[in-house]
């Protein structure tokens, strides 16, 4: 019987081997030093604030799902399919590869009958499918040039070079085909189809010209091999890595610091200042351009990018060339940080919502490194935009940020008749107004209203008047670590005192605080968005929407309630619960929902170009609803502000609390 | 350079923080308190001087024991010793009783330069620097937004506000008292560095009563007794345009120069003599000063 297999190093020198298997060793030791660089370059980090080695099962898991079956590279198209043709390829020829080498060196006859014809349609279709998939993102990167695909050298190189495997594994294949028509040659459909083009050659030609292109192939493959650890293809090694070490705090959310009291200096001025994963997280970022795309500064005009802010990082740690933008003193230099390579505008134009995090396929964490840059200028430089320094200052001096001071703080309540945490029996609930509710004249109609709800309810509550103080959300995302704990720690020791265990409050920011970081300062209590409260109050009877509110809503959702915190559905199905409303659902919502321009401080700061609030709003008001709701003091003003100066031509959408739609229906 | 900062503890007035909502009355027990801005500026000034010039800052306050936070800050700022005098029971707050417990103390202490805030913002008195170089035997300027510091010639030039705008360029010989203006620069925010400094340094504490707190120098003491009180004259708010047929230039000198709000009075010029003696003449002629008194 005719055997189908075939000769392994086919006209070839019996050199070849020994040349292969050289190269082969170089390659290895190549990359072995590649790979051992960068364990030193993430050595050279602070230790990690958090432990990463818990959650075995989750972390494996999460690797299988979201590194090795491309979960979230998948989300999005047309990049996820061809990411995902060009993966799935490169692993099925590998394999190829290896069961050649291992038919080669261990002779074992691996490659004979029915197998070699799998392995032959099985090799072939996955050289079709990788070319097709370096096809595809060349046309995506060259010809289609979507927003955050770059067309530099690094991204484009391993791509030819990928494609140059596939090109002249097929030409070796055909070449092969042309000389010696085996009879496995129609199950190689690919390279069957192109022999024919080869048949009027003299075979000497054909023989030297396969030598040649089967030398040529076995170099492009080592040089691609050989520049992972060097390039963006480190994502294959260490974005796996770097998924099996995620964080699982809630997205925005940040660290707490450990041994803050007795630091001198916190925040990252220096790539030192940045702990090893942090450091990880610059290998593991592909440049897929998704956070950069989803990123509301970047979305308006801002020059921030997360993408390009990670490989600035990477790039300006790399050299060790002292900073180009930052501190060279050129007259038309942009300020920046030295020795990051980041400018110190970018640092102050995220709204930390989070989005760069949660769409990133290889868990990377952008908004915790902003925060350590701020924490760096803030705290370690005393360098940042003067408007901050107001707020920080009526922080400190007021105990909220506008300055009106703890004796105003229960003004809002006049002729509610409230009960007042320490000058009434004991209660099931503690209502935490937030600075907003206590002050703010538009969204004190938001705290009369959740009160009103509450008291309708029969449930037992106090506020905590004059007592309580700013959460120190905006400290802390402004970098004001320190402010933020002073904050925190007064809030502490109200909480403490009166046993508090139950917390309900309209701000999804002294929500993020209290639920997810007071817990570092000893807070163990339970913490309720009024969203989840009010829900739970109209499933148990103590509230009925009585009333039909016949108006089309929109509902936005607030970045640190929803992405955040995962609070998506309980505003909706409190809003479905109210007769004759119809919902509206945006375009960017959920998960996907777009910042409204006021998180991490951005409220407090001047915004440059075209806003954020506005683009959200115009958003909105393309679905023509009657009310935008919302559940968070500081996407209401946004969202208000910003219908008047953009929501289009006609009735402005009215901008709502939640609390307050409920309120009347009831 | 040895400069001592003297600063104030006040509390701010400007917000309605510390009115009980239903009786309308000041809550004395939630007064928010800061530090004096133009001290603030004065420190800042002191630390720019240190900067420069080299030498230590010390901030020297006189008030109660929560008076310790305005000298934390000042310390987080960057200053190198604080010193609080500590007030005693009820002492007399005036401007020349303070001056006279800080001069008292002052004589103990080594400085090259005096810095004091032009007035603070609760009394708005603006006398305590002015009186302790003259208990010290000082040349002083005051409302200062603009130090040039000559060591090695000892001497200083100085730019005071004197309000729309205008500008006093004065040289003083050293050592020296400076009023400083809130306007003369931008204070800095500490840095944590600062902070976990300002937590750790001791501060010096004097007791008031030690130095002549209430009770010496009667007879120097001028009591001062406040008579009557009257609320502020209400005035119709006046809002002057600049001239629309003015060129941008001439509209823009217009604004600067003050616009239409100029108010009457004339200007005394000349040396110290004759500021002195046009000032009596003003305040005979308006009848401020009476002999039967």
């Amino acid at each position: 019987m005719k055997t189908l297999g075939r000769e392994i190093l086919w006209n070839l020198p019996h050199q070849a081997s020994v040349v292969l298997y050289s190269l082969l060793g170089v390659l290895l030791l190549l990359f072995a030093w590649g790979l051992s660089s960068r364990i030193r370059f993430y050595r050279r980090g602070r230790p990690e604030g958090e432990y990463r080695l818990d959650r075995l099962w989750e972390r494996t898991r999460d690797v299988l799902r979201i590194g090795f079956c491309q979960k979230r590279v998948l989300e999005k198209n047309p990049g996820g399919p061809i990411h995902l043709a060009i993966y799935a390829s490169f692993i099925a020829l590998f394999f190829v590869t290896c069961a050649v080498a291992v038919e080669h060196n261990l002779g074992v006859k691996l490659l004979d009958g029915d197998f070699y014809i799998a392995f032959k349609l099985f090799a072939e279709t996955f050289g079709i499918v990788l070319l097709g998939g370096v096809v595809a993102a060349l046309v995506r990167r060259c010809i289609l040039r979507p927003a955050g695909a770059s067309r530099e050298w690094g991204d484009l190189l391993p791509l030819l070079l990928l494609g140059s495997v596939a090109l002249t594994g097929f030409l070796v294949e055909a070449l092969r085909i042309a000389v010696t028509h085996p009879a496995a040659a129609p199950y190689s459909y690919a390279a069957n189809a192109v022999a024919p083009l080869l048949a009027g050659v003299p075979v000497p030609d054909l023989l030297r010209l396969h030598r040649g292109v089967w030398w040529g192939h076995l170099l492009v493959a080592f040089a691609f091999l050989m520049s992972i650890p060097y390039g963006k293809m480190l994502h294959v090694v260490a974005g796996p890595a770097n998924i099996f070490l995620r964080s699982y705090r809630p997205a925005g959310t940040l660290q707490p610091i450990p041994d803050f009291d007795a630091r001198e200096t916190v925040g990252a001025g220096a790539i030192e200042a940045f702990s090893w994963k942090q450091l990880l997280d610059l290998d593991a970022c592909a440049r897929c351009g998704r956070c950069e795309e989803v990123c509301p500064a970047h979305a308006t005009g801002k020059t921030l990018s997360p993408q390009k802010m990670i490989r600035d990082l990477r790039s300006e740690a790399g050299s060790g060339e002292p900073n180009r933008r930052g501190g060279g003193g050129g007259e038309n230099e942009e300020p920046g940080i030295e020795g990051l390579g980041v400018r110190t505008a970018d640092v102050w134009a995220c709204t930390t919502c989070g989005h760069c995090v949660t769409s990133c396929p290889m868990m990377v964490e952008h908004v915790e490194k902003i925060v350590d840059m701020r924490r760096h200028l803030v705290l370690g430089r005393s360098d940042f935009p003067p408007e901050l320094e107001q707020m920080f200052r009526k922080l400190e001096v007021f105990s909220d940020p506008w300055g009106f001071g703890p004796a105003r703080r229960t003004e809002w309540a006049a002729g509610l008749d409230l009960k007042e945490i320490g000058r009434c029996g004991s209660v099931d609930l503690v209502f935490w107004v937030g600075c907003a509710g206590a002050y703010e004249e538009r969204y004190r109609n938001v705290a009369v209203s959740l009160a009103r709800i509450l008291k309708e309810s029969g449930i037992r509550f106090a506020i905590l008047g004059s007592r309580e103080f700013c959460c120190g959300d905006f400290a802390r995302r402004t970098g004001n670590e320190y402010l933020f704990r002073l904050l925190a720690r007064k809030n502490m020791a109200v909480l403490e005192e009166y046993g508090v265990r139950r917390i309900v409050t309209p701000c999804p920011h002294c929500y993020n605080s209290l639920k997810n970081e007071y817990p570092a300062f000893g807070g163990r209590f339970e913490v309720l968005h009024h969203s989840e409260l009010i829900l739970e109050l109209m499933e148990s009877g103590g509230i009925r929407a009585r009333n039909a509110v016949e108006k089309t809503i929109s509902y936005h959702d607030p970045c640190y309630l929803g992405r955040c915190n995962g609070v998506f559905d309980p505003p909706r199905r409190v809003l479905s619960k109210i007769p004759g409303v119809r919902l509206a659902e945006a375009e960017r919502s959920r998960e996907n929902s777009f910042c409204c321009g006021a998180g991490g401080g951005y409220l407090w700061l001047p915004e440059h170009g075209s806003r954020i609030n506005e683009r959200r709003s115009s958003e909105l008001a393309e679905l023509k609803p009657d009310i935008v709701a919302t559940a968070c003091p500081h996407c209401m003003y946004m969202l208000e502000d910003g219908m008047a100066s953009a929501g289009g031509e006609g009735r402005i959408p009215e901008s709502l609390d939640l609390a307050e739609v409920v309120l009347r229906s009831m | 350079m040895k400069i001592i900062v003297c600063v104030k503890q006040v509390p701010i007035l400007t917000t309605r923080t510390a009115i009980d909502t239903v009786t309308n009355r000041l809550l004395p027990g939630e007064l928010v308190y800061t530090l004096n801005p133009h001290d603030e500026a004065a420190v800042e000034e002191s630390l720019e001087i240190r900067e420069k010039h080299g030498g230590t800052v010390t901030v020297l306050t006189y008030g109660p024991a929560r008076a310790e936070e305005v000298l934390r800050w000042c310390l987080a700022m960057g200053a190198d010793e604080a010193i609080h005098i500590l007030e005693g029971g009820s002492p007399d707050r005036s401007p020349f009783a303070v001056a006279h417990v800080l001069a008292r103390v002052l004589r103990g202490l080594e400085y090259d330069l005096l810095l004091f805030g032009k007035l603070a913002i609760d009394d708005g008195m603006g006398q305590t620097g002015t009186f302790v170089a003259e208990r010290m035997d000082l040349p002083v300027v005051t409302s200062v937004v603009h130090v040039e510091l000559h060591p090695g010639e000892g001497r200083a030039i100085l730019h005071r506000s004197l309000g729309k705008g205008d500008r006093e360029v004065a040289e003083c010989r050293l050592p020296a008292v400076f009023t400083m203006d809130m306007q003369a620069n931008r204070p800095r925010y500490p840095t944590l560095g600062g902070r976990r400094m300002a937590e750790r340094r001791d501060i010096r504490t004097i007791r008031g009563e030690k130095e002549g707190e209430a009770l010496p120098c009667r007879g120097e003491i001028p009591a001062v007794e406040i008579l009557r009180r009257t609320p502020p004259k209400i005035r119709p708010k006046k809002i002057l345009a600049p001239d629309e047929n003015e060129s941008a230039a001439g509209r823009m000198q217009w604004i600067l120069s003050g616009g239409g709000t100029r108010k009457g009075g004339g200007r005394i010029t000349g040396d110290a003599g004759r500021l002195a003696e046009g000032i009596l003449d003003f305040l005979k002629e308006k009848n401020f000063l009476s002999r039967t008194r």
